[in-house]
């Protein structure tokens, strides 16, 4: 009888902890999964698409070039204020630092920040799972196009 | 008597129901009063004539065989399926635990009501994953794939420190990808080169 009498505090109890519970389990220890392609864009060359960069050919399509190759592909997980540095180009660096999430209309966005060493420092917010296209090093006869990605990465502990 | 001439008395009394001093009270009373004499009176008249209507009625009524009639129809009578005993059973106990499961159903929607937001939360941090498609070398640039408009490449620029002097930001496809295109990064570079990094 006792514990019928208790049963809605138990059940409170359960309602305010549980969240509470997982809200401790969102603060675990967050990682991002940071994928980083180095794209070489030549104009007036014939059309041509590197198959690996068949995800993206929408957003190429609508660059001022015609033939896009992948020339370099670095993925990795890297931690809350970690970084992952890559050179291409002529000894280019691009350096992408995770530095956490926040929400955004219902969204959750990964702050990131990129420095192409030594001239650009970008600090920016994108969607889960979303990307951005950095374009500006010229390279042989073309262009290189940078895009960076990140996906969250939960640690199942 | 005032009390006596009530009809439930003299229904019981008719009827046989009454104790024996009652029984004995009544008859008494019926000698003096004549009022329910005729009440009493009255009453055995419809008994008589309801028993007479109802023998005439049953004389006309065929009950040989009756009860195998009965039992044929019973034996007759097709059993149910396992669906409609489930449905049976399934009726009488929701309906017999009814407190029961309205209360867990209530109790559930109250949890599931205060997680919600986490939940959610979830759902947004996996997303479905967008699997590349593989296409052939030197394949001609078709319309954006179908599996490409799912992705949300929102970008919000909070900074950006650049030593050049010509940079665009904007976006294409439908996918909204944001493009920072450095116009001047070779010069750029080559300034930076002079001095301190950004």
């Amino acid at each position: 009888m006792t514990l019928v009498k208790k049963t809605p505090t138990i059940l409170l109890f359960f309602c305010l902890v549980l969240p509470c519970l997982k809200a401790e389990e969102n603060t675990d220890e967050i990682k991002t999964k940071i994928t980083i392609r180095v794209v070489y864009a030549v104009k007036d060359k014939e059309a041509e698409l590197d198959p690996r960069l068949k995800d993206i050919q929408a957003e190429l399509r609508e660059l001022p070039f015609s033939s896009f190759n992948l020339l370099d592909r670095l993925e990795t997980d890297i931690q809350l204020d970690a970084t992952v540095e890559l050179q291409f180009g002529d000894k280019q660096i691009i350096a992408v630092s995770f530095k956490g999430t926040d929400g955004y209309k219902n969204k959750t966005m990964i702050a990131l920040q990129i420095a192409i060493k030594p001239a650009a420092k970008i600090t920016f917010r994108v969607a889960d799972g979303g990307r951005a296209i950095l374009g500006g090093p010229s390279y042989r006869n073309g262009m290189l196009f940078i895009e960076v990605s990140g996906k969250l990465q939960r640690d199942s502990k | 008597m005032k009390d006596c001439c009530k009809k439930s008395r003299l229904d019981a009394y008719f009827d046989d129901a009454v104790s024996d001093s009652e029984n004995t009270r009544v008859q008494q009373h019926l000698e003096n009063c004549p009022t329910c004499k005729d009440i009493l009176d009255h009453m055995a008249l419809q008994g008589e004539l309801l028993r007479e209507d109802l023998f005439s009625t049953l004389e006309k009524v065929d009950f040989t065989g009756f009860e195998d009639r009965v039992m044929q129809r019973i034996h007759q009578e097709k059993s149910l399926s396992t669906f409609e005993r489930l449905g049976v059973y399934l009726r009488e106990f929701a309906y017999r635990y009814r407190t029961v499961w309205i209360t867990s159903v209530v109790t559930a929607c109250l949890v599931l009501a205060v997680l919600y937001p986490f939940l959610s939360t979830k759902d947004i941090l996996e997303p479905p994953n967008s699997e590349p498609v593989h296409a052939s070398a030197h394949e001609m640039i078709p319309a954006g794939a179908a599996e490409q408009a799912s992705t949300d490449n929102q970008v919000i620029i909070d900074s950006l420190e650049y030593a050049g002097q010509r940079s665009m930001i904007f976006t294409v496809s439908k996918n909204n990808t944001t493009v920072i295109w450095l116009y001047d990064f070779d010069q750029a570079a080559e300034y930076a080169d002079e001095g301190d990094d950004i």
